[in-house]
């Protein structure tokens, strides 16, 4: 929006959407402003997504603190590392999602497909095959 | 004044036919206030992995006491700026097509801090 705009629509009485931080206009550099619920819904989505990542993180702090699940210490030594180093990625992804979908919906473009969510829906299997062996061999 | 074609979702203009002193908010989803109870919920989130984590290292729990400081320090500035951030926007959010700025800063700063958290984790798993 320029300034010839910023002014007509202040006339109008229209509530001008406040001018971008120095961070925000580095990271988002073009487009428009969209409607302020939508940029607030994409912030609760990297909410969440921080939320699931905390979860990864504190599974594998878990399941080192209270040596769950019979297995041999180095073993589980490298579970734990792993589901932890799978938040910290997590994390990442909710980063790097939050501003391609803030970047689409400044330039009117469809919204990126989230390639999190396979890859969380492998992890997840896998979790399941192992929790399977577990049981059945201990 | 309301803006003849603010769009908003069934309702939310429904103030009878006399005209408000006071726009008509166009959403009625209480969004600025949801997205704070988004953030403070992380925060809690944040804070019981954190301790979690501290209680667990041991001797290393006083080693890590500065990274926790620090984490602490960083998600009540990071509840503090996105509270204000609501509170302002919760009276303002009622033109159809007003944006906001994105909150670039308090993201990439909680990003940071949870990845800092991860990988503090993982060191502390490998070590203990």
């Amino acid at each position: 929006m320029d300034d010839n705009d910023a002014r007509e629509s202040r006339e109008e009485g229209i509530h001008v959407a406040p001018p971008r931080d120095a961070l925000g206009r580095r990271i988002f550099p073009d487009g428009d402003e969209p409607d302020a619920r939508f940029t607030l819904a994409n912030e609760r989505t990297f909410l969440a997504w921080i939320r699931t990542s905390l979860a990864f993180v504190a599974a594998g702090v878990a399941l080192e603190a209270f040596t769950l699940g019979g297995l041999p210490a180095g073993l589980r030594k490298v579970f734990a590392v792993g589901v932890i180093l799978i938040g910290v990625v997590i994390a990442l992804g909710a980063g790097v999602r939050w501003w391609r979908v803030e970047t689409a919906m400044r330039h009117a473009r469809p919204l990126p497909v989230p390639a999190i969510v396979p890859l969380l829906g492998l992890v997840a299997a896998a979790g399941a095959v192992v929790a399977a062996v577990l049981v059945l061999t201990s | 004044m309301r803006r003849p074609d603010a769009a908003g979702p069934p309702g939310a203009g429904r103030r009878g036919d006399r005209p408000s002193a006071f726009p008509a908010p166009v959403d009625a989803g209480l969004q600025p206030e949801r997205t704070f109870l988004a953030w403070t919920r992380t925060a809690c989130s944040l804070a019981v992995v954190g301790l979690l984590g501290l209680r667990w290292a041991g001797g290393l729990g006083a080693a890590l006491l500065l990274v926790a400081v620090l984490g602490a320090a960083g998600m009540l500035g990071l509840l503090a700026t996105t509270r204000r951030r609501a509170r302002r926007l919760g009276g303002a959010l009622t033109g159809a097509g007003r944006g906001t700025p994105p909150a670039a800063a308090q993201v990439l700063g909680l990003t940071a801090v949870v990845a800092v958290l991860g990988l503090t984790c993982a060191v502390v798993v490998v070590l203990v």
